[in-house]
């Protein structure tokens, strides 16, 4: 019974579930949308700049997986890659 | 336990009884609202096809490539001298018609807002209706107003505030009642209050920034008359030009929009033009309002204003060039609306937007379960009253659209007042006299 659950709490990492995954989740609502707005406006030929589209596809992929695999430190990457992006494209 | 940890779990006590209570009392608001905007992102999809469809106005190719329509706009003000406002809408795509929206104002006779159609290649009138009971207006002023003209865009406001509050108060609850559950697992059980708070929890986590982005849009978008007047705040790009002419002066210039549009470009290259309108007032003026590609900001924002007389610029607004101020204050519709990143961002918009409306009937039935298992409600009681509920809202819906379609805005939005300053006087009544009967049950508890 110990080792079972020794075992869940292993699995179970409450700072990766209730901090990281819930701002992992907060960053991909803005990342979807930013992603759909990029490459509308690329195949509109409004940005026209492909770097865009591949740089932010990139950030999703990383993020949608960093929160499904739910590993620490790939969670703080991908999300920090995001932030990264989000603030150089803006600001 | 420490002073800090009771501290932590008061506080914990209290965003989940504001987000119990804030989502109880304004879920249903939120409900209806969810439905609507959903549907509310796509109002020119679907009354593009409404017009192509029911009144079968459909453009042929124009030969000069651009929109034709400087005769009919003539003719129309011939026919209408008694307009008080013009106002064309160019066509986003090719095929589609060219609107112009004329406000008419009869001696003795009721304002009348008629959308005109033109076939921009034959520069011809195909048709016409009633802008007031369009579709496109129902959904719009549904979603803006509920169909009730003195609080209803307020009553949207605080909608949005209570959103906001329930999804950030539920982001703070969220490891509490989560505990040791991962996401996105849900428990294995037959228990449907299990099942429903699991969803609740997992799609209100899921989708939290975009309820948090659409609540606050929303509620500023609703708040705007209240908020501007009580914090001084000035609605930016608001230039009036001088009046140099006597109104009918004005009225009956001849305005050749073709060279209005060679004019926009040159002076203004980025603007792709959308709206035009002639002035009526005396001014002599005639503005461009457009979009600039790209650009996330509320639609038609940027404009040049041009003189009638010889379509020399008087006013420019770029709101690239605009202070931060600027910017920030026409983002919002845009967020709120999603109309930046074609069909694509809409359908995301509008999947987004339902979550909070499943939200608002999952939290409904989970505290109608709970109080089932506090043995005051019968199971069937709480599917059935949440159907009721559902139904209401549904009925309320179709019934305001089938009247404002078929009778007319104003019939429309008399009965959605009445019912709805109903609702509001029955709720308030109803929240006030339980807490005065609570009240009144302590202070006559007999003393142990």
């Amino acid at each position: 019974m110990n080792a079972a659950k020794r075992k869940h709490n292993k699995r179970h990492d409450t700072h990766t579930e209730h901090y990281l995954v819930p701002a992992a989740l907060f960053l991909l609502n803005v990342l979807a949308v930013h992603v759909v707005y990029v490459v509308y406006a690329y195949f509109n030929a409004v940005g026209n700049q492909i770097g865009w589209v591949v740089l932010l596809t990139l950030a999703f992929v990383a993020l949608s997986s960093a929160i499904w695999i739910k590993n620490r430190i790939y969670l703080w990457c991908s999300m920090m890659y995001y932030v990264a992006l989000f603030i150089y494209c803006w600001v | 336990m420490s002073k800090r940890a009771g501290k932590a779990e008061n506080n914990k006590k209290l965003f989940w009884r504001l987000h119990h209570w804030v989502g109880l009392y304004t879920g249903i608001l939120i409900g209806a609202l969810s439905l609507t905007g959903a549907v509310a992102v796509f109002i020119p999809e679907i009354d593009g096809w409404i017009v192509r469809q029911h009144y079968n106005a459909l453009s042929s190719p124009s030969p000069t490539g651009g929109p034709q329509f400087s005769q009919s706009i003539d003719s129309l003000i011939h026919q209408h001298p008694d307009y008080s406002s013009l106002s064309i809408s160019l066509p986003d795509h090719s095929g589609q018609v060219v609107h112009a929206d004329v406000i008419l104002r009869p001696e003795g006779g009721n304002l009348k807002r008629v959308d005109f159609f033109i076939d921009a290649g034959k520069d011809r009138i195909i048709g016409q209706r009633n802008h007031q009971n369009s579709l496109a207006n129902y959904l719009r002023q549904m979603h803006v107003r509920l169909y009730e003209g003195y609080w209803g865009r307020q009553l949207v406001g605080i909608g949005g505030l209570a959103l906001a509050v329930v999804a950030i108060t539920g982001l703070l609850i969220y490891g509490n009642f989560m505990k040791k559950q991962l996401w996105p697992k849900l428990r294995k059980t037959r228990d449907m209050r299990i099942i429903m708070a699991d969803w609740h929890k997992i799609l209100g986590i899921s989708a939290l920034a975009f309820n948090v982005v659409i609540a606050l849009t929303g509620a500023w978008l609703g708040l705007q008359p209240w908020l501007m007047r009580w914090l001084e705040i000035k609605t930016p790009n608001t230039f009036k030009a001088a009046i140099v002419m006597e109104p009918e002066a004005d009225k009956a210039m001849y305005v050749n929009w073709n060279e209005i549009l060679k004019t926009a470009k040159k002076e203004f290259p980025a603007l792709q033009p959308r709206q035009l309108s002639s002035s009526t007032n005396g001014s002599g003026t005639v503005t461009v309002r457009g979009n600039i590609a790209g650009q996330i900001y509320e639609r038609d924002i940027n404009l040049l204003v041009l003189s009638k007389a010889d379509y020399r610029p008087i006013f420019k607004y770029d709101v690239r060039e605009q202070s931060l101020s600027h910017k920030f204050y026409f983002i919002q519709e845009a967020l709120h609306f999603g109309d930046f990143g074609g069909l694509m961002l809409k359908a995301l918009y509008a999947l987004l937007g339902l979550t909070s409306g499943f939200l608002s009937i999952s939290g409904f039935v989970i505290f109608l379960l709970r109080r089932q298992k506090k043995k005051k409600f019968h199971r069937t009681d709480a599917w059935k009253t949440t159907f009721v509920y559902s139904m209401a809202v549904l009925l309320f819906l179709i019934g305001i659209a089938l009247i404002s379609l078929f009778i007319g805005y104003s019939t429309a939005s008399l009965v959605a007042g009445i019912l709805i300053n109903t609702l509001l006087i029955g709720l308030i009544g109803y929240a006030l006299l339980r807490y005065l009967f609570r009240l009144f049950n302590r202070n006559h508890q007999p003393s142990a």
